[in-house]
């Protein structure tokens, strides 16, 4: 079983476990090999259907962005990718965290895009 | 002006994106992705091949991990006996009972037969001299938040020398140093209910910032998708937890752990743990850690 004794330590070991982990060695680089070209996918959530438009230069994501929109909530919420995501989500927010049903649907309509770029 | 690079990947069922105000740090920037494909690689409970699925199809004899897995595996298991179990990694049976079996990178519904309804993190074990793990009964682990943590300290490591950038695993954040304006970085803390709009805003420098969220993902019955270890029912008082703590695999675990303990006793373990939070109910009443906004 895991040993309780574990326990006693753990606030010292929640926050500077990390620091010593994971093992420091180099990991493998592997660059993303994409078809240069616009690519279109959909994704899907409860709230209804979003498309994304991928664009691909030298082999890597350039940007990827809301083609349609076709959900209740108004897709200018939704994070854009590169170069986008450098203008800022608004002029007071650099990030935000918690990830919604509409960033899912366009997660998936970018992965559905990307699968026509390999 | 100065330089930035920006860059996005497909990842860990998510969209990751990095940013650093600096612009010779490709290099850095291609080894923290390298980071999140690693560990991807090592805990998807979703590829066969993955070391995590092996791992799965060996039960009552000792294993020897990977540095990764090992210690993905080792601290869910501290978390899951701190809180008693209100975290606990051998929850993914509970979800699969649930209908949350979607693959995140394709979408496609995805059994795994090693489904026991009634195991718990005690019936894991590591030995931290050995470096292995057994699992004294058939059961897959979910290292789903833990995972994602780690890739998120382990490509924060990459990209520390560069001081100021942000690191964007779906919502889970890390920033370090300040933003391109030379302050802080400000983030917004997703609003539970109302798409787009942020219901809190922090400034934040070499922290992580995690949110769990019942919007996230909600299942084919409607059900929310954090599920009470406990008693294998969702957790409902919550509606959201973040967290701001030195590393994102801390907020990670201790938001999901948050969630499922509630307002209250949610707020303590973060407390205990010296770490800030902000806890949000399904009646948008907002709970927070005294120091939050400092």
């Amino acid at each position: 079983m895991s040993a309780p004794a574990a326990t006693a330590e753990l606030p010292a070991a929640l926050l500077e476990q990390a620091a010593a982990t994971p093992a420091p060695v180099v990991p493998e680089v592997v660059k993303p090999q994409y078809k240069d070209g616009t690519y279109f996918g959909w994704g899907t959530s409860r709230h209804g259907d979003i498309q994304a438009q991928v664009v691909i230069e030298n082999g890597r994501i350039a940007a990827a962005t809301i083609a349609q929109c076709l959900t209740r909530y108004s897709c200018s919420v939704i994070a854009k990718l590169p170069p986008q995501v450098a203008e800022r989500q608004s002029p007071e927010t650099d990030y935000v965290s918690g990830a919604t049903q509409s960033t899912n649907a366009f997660y998936y309509a970018v992965v559905e895009a990307l699968s026509k770029a390999k | 002006m100065i330089g930035v690079a920006v860059r996005s990947e497909v990842l860990m069922g998510t969209i990751v994106t990095i940013h650093v105000v600096r612009d010779d740090s490709d290099d850095a920037i291609d080894r923290a992705f390298g980071w999140f494909r690693e560990i991807e690689r090592r805990c998807s409970r979703f590829d066969e091949r993955s070391e995590l699925v092996q791992l799965s199809r060996r039960t009552g004899e000792a294993v020897a991990a990977s540095p990764i897995l090992f210690e993905a595996v080792q601290f869910a298991l501290l978390v899951a006996a701190d809180t008693a179990g209100a975290f606990d990694p051998t929850v993914g049976r509970h979800m699969e009972t649930r209908g949350f079996n979607r693959e995140d990178r394709t979408g496609r519904i995805v059994q795994n037969r090693v489904c026991r309804s009634d195991v718990t993190y005690r019936d894991v074990e590591v030995d931290p001299v050995r470096r292995t793990i057994t699992l004294h009964r058939p059961l897959l682990l979910d290292l789903g938040a833990v995972a994602k943590g780690l890739a998120v300290d382990a490509a924060a490591r990459e990209l520390h020398p560069f001081e100021d950038f942000a690191i964007d695993a779906g919502g889970d954040l890390y920033l370090g140093g300040r933003n391109p304006d030379g302050r802080p970085w400000t983030i917004g803390i997703r609003h539970p209910r109302t798409d787009g709009a942020v219901i809190a805003s922090l400034r934040i420098s070499d922290k992580a910032v995690c949110t769990s969220g019942d919007y996230e993902r909600i299942g084919p019955d409607a059900s929310r998708h954090i599920i009470d270890p406990r008693t294998g029912g969702a957790a409902f008082t919550t509606a959201s937890v973040t967290v701001v703590a030195p590393t994102a695999l801390a907020a990670d675990a201790l938001a999901t752990a948050a969630f499922v303990l509630g307002p209250v006793e949610g707020i303590r373990l973060l407390e205990r743990h010296g770490v800030e939070g902000l806890i949000v109910t399904p009646a948008l009443e907002c709970f927070e850690t005294p120091a939050l906004h400092r």
